[in-house]
């Protein structure tokens, strides 16, 4: 699915994880037309929408409406903590018609959203779909089970892994602990049917970490749980783009040099080439086009900025 | 050119519409102020079968325009506004602008106005720019044409472009023709029933001899016109060398914008060229380069 990520921030290089700014690249008007041009001649319906900002983008509003307006359906990914922003948002314009919401949560930090005491207006829980990204390998889906039931959100569950390896420090979940979520999952799916509500996976466990009777209750429990990935990808203010939003990888690609999807979807082909986990480049899966979750799940774990190709 | 090939441009005066010889055409000017359009047009209506070629609309904005209770009378309207769009009006306002029966004639003096543009045509919004404009931008207008005509996805149609490229096969496209001002064909009236060969005589209240009902002699059409071709061309001026000449004709240099209009031409044969060349798929190229 093609994401536009209206704002990008620039953090002091030095002390990038204290959170000080140093400059803000927005989406420019003249760039969205033409971003939108592209996905109109490659049939594009949804179109997400993110940003690095607290508030998205100045012309927020206005881009939701354009978007609109082009025939595509805008879909609004926002963290538990632009939500409040959000909410204030939807209340004051009319940006809940034709519209999808998108809020990505932790499997792990207690936030805001998750508060009892945290209520959202009815038009905009309606249209609002959870996503997790999951970073440990407890996952435990059920408080988001509750949670959707609790604020009548969308009846669905994004379910997004977060990879990691050791050489980097953030949150995320090692190579060697995907067979235990993929127990997990495979344990909670009971919780999935009894509340009615479905688990779609946006970038999933590779399919050698589960085990056949996992797997097996998996395909029983009819869960339409895809191992082949579509055009997903995320486009920058600099018209960059990087396959699942990978930030290492966005100065490599631009859509200046793309014709259409399929021109996209060869050269992330082409770069997964240089990406694959030693087991993933003789798997049989892989190369019977079955799965390619652990190439993807490598990119986004084994590039650490700076990294040569 | 037979005389009753005219178009004549008028008020929606009904004593005026009487004199319009028979035959002839008429596109009718309409002042609209908060919904008063209707009410104008349809004095016209009842009194006799007159040749409606087409609606010039001024309105304040774009909020007068929407204001109208009735905005389509079956005929091709150009609807002109004294104010500036604003992008969040149009995009509130987009579902109720689709019709094709309308084009707005635009100003196009800087980067806003080109973006105002573009989001008209990608929300499949006819345009009319006005080449005439003394305050036109010209670098503008060189992104526009790229834009428009190496884009990826549909676009409503953006006049002149459109038109002078249907001229680049046709040889015999004249551009004064889409602001109905060849003087063999049209002639401008005021409430008086006086006329002029040109919007801009008229408001520069250069008259011919000739009144509304008397027809137009072939001598009228002499030192009255705003342009002068042939006399370009004997006089070796820069227009004549231009590779929009026959497209033009010397029409924008009678509005003071030659040389700036050159660059214009050449951008508009440079993107036929490069639209022929790469089949149409250059779209990022055009969008890179800008």
């Amino acid at each position: 699915m093609p994401e536009i990520c209206l704002s990008t921030i620039t953090k002091n290089p030095q002390e990038p994880h204290l959170g000080q700014t140093i400059s803000t690249w927005l989406f420019d008007w003249h760039d969205l037309i033409y971003v939108l041009d592209f996905f109109k001649a490659n049939e594009a319906r949804e179109v997400y929408l993110s940003g690095e900002t607290a508030e998205l983008h100045p012309d927020f509003s206005k881009i939701v409406n354009y978007v609109r307006q082009r025939g595509f359906l805008p879909c609004i990914i926002v963290s538990g903590l632009t939500l409040p922003w959000l909410q204030q948002l939807v209340v004051r314009s009319s940006l809940m018609e034709n519209v999808r919401f998108i809020c990505r949560l932790t499997d792990s930090s207690p936030d805001l959203f998750a508060n009892e005491a945290f209520n959202l207006p009815r038009g905009l829980a309606e249209n609002l779909i959870l996503e997790v990204l999951i970073i440990r390998e407890y996952f435990d889906p059920t408080p988001f089970l509750q949670l959707i039931r609790r604020q009548g959100l969308k009846q669905e569950l994004i379910l997004n892994l977060v990879p990691c390896n050791d050489e980097l420090t953030g949150p995320g979940l090692k190579p060697e602990l995907y067979g235990s979520l993929a127990r997990r999952f495979a344990d909670s799916l009971d919780a999935f049917m009894d509340s009615g509500i479905f688990p779609v996976w946006r970038r999933g466990i590779p399919l050698c970490a589960f085990t056949d009777s996992d797997l097996g209750r998996v395909c029983k429990a009819g869960m339409n749980h895809k191992w082949r990935q579509g055009q997903d990808f995320v486009v920058y203010p600099d018209l960059s783009f990087s396959p699942f939003g990978v930030p290492s990888l966005r100065k490599r690609l631009s859509l200046l040099e793309m014709n259409s999807f399929a021109d996209i979807s060869q050269s992330i082909g082409k770069l997964a080439q240089g990406f694959l986990f030693r087991r993933c480049s003789v798997c049989s899966l892989r190369l019977r086009k079955l799965c390619d979750e652990g190439v993807y799940l490598n990119w986004a774990a084994d590039l650490s900025p700076g990294k040569p190709l | 050119m037979t005389r009753n090939e005219r178009t004549y441009i008028l008020p929606p005066e009904p004593a005026l519409v009487e004199r319009v010889p028979q035959g002839d055409g008429v596109i009718l000017e309409v002042q609209i102020e908060k919904a008063s359009l209707r009410k104008q047009f349809m004095r016209l209506l009842p009194r006799r079968s007159i040749g409606v070629q087409g609606i010039r609309i001024h309105c304040k904005d774009l909020e007068d325009f929407l204001a109208a209770e009735e905005r389509s009378f079956g005929h091709e309207m150009d609807v002109s506004f004294n104010t500036r769009l604003d992008i969040a009006e149009i995009l509130a306002h987009s579902a109720e602008l689709e019709n094709d029966m309308y084009r707005f004639v635009l100003p196009l003096q800087d980067a806003h106005d080109s973006l105002v543009i573009k989001l008209l045509g990608s929300l499949g919004i006819g345009i009319l720019l006005d080449l005439r404009d003394p305050l036109f931008n010209w670098r503008e207008a060189g992104e526009l044409i790229a834009d428009n005509i190496l884009n990826l996805a549909p676009r409503g149609l953006l006049e002149p472009i459109a038109s002078l490229l249907h001229g680049l096969e046709k040889k015999d496209y004249f551009l004064g023709e889409i602001y109905h001002e060849d003087p063999r064909r049209y002639a401008w009236v005021d409430e008086q029933g006086r006329m002029a060969l040109s919007e801009k005589d008229r408001g520069a209240g250069n008259w011919i001899s000739a009144r509304l009902g008397d027809g137009i002699r072939e001598e009228d059409l002499g030192d009255q016109t705003i342009f002068h071709p042939h006399d370009l061309l004997r006089r070796r001026h820069r227009c004549a060398f231009c590779e929009g000449f026959f497209l033009c004709r010397g029409y924008l240099d009678a509005y003071g914008q030659e040389p700036f209009c050159q660059g214009f031409f050449n951008a508009l044969f440079d993107a036929v060229c490069i639209r022929g060349t790469k089949n149409g798929k250059t779209g990022h190229e055009t969008h890179a380069h800008r």
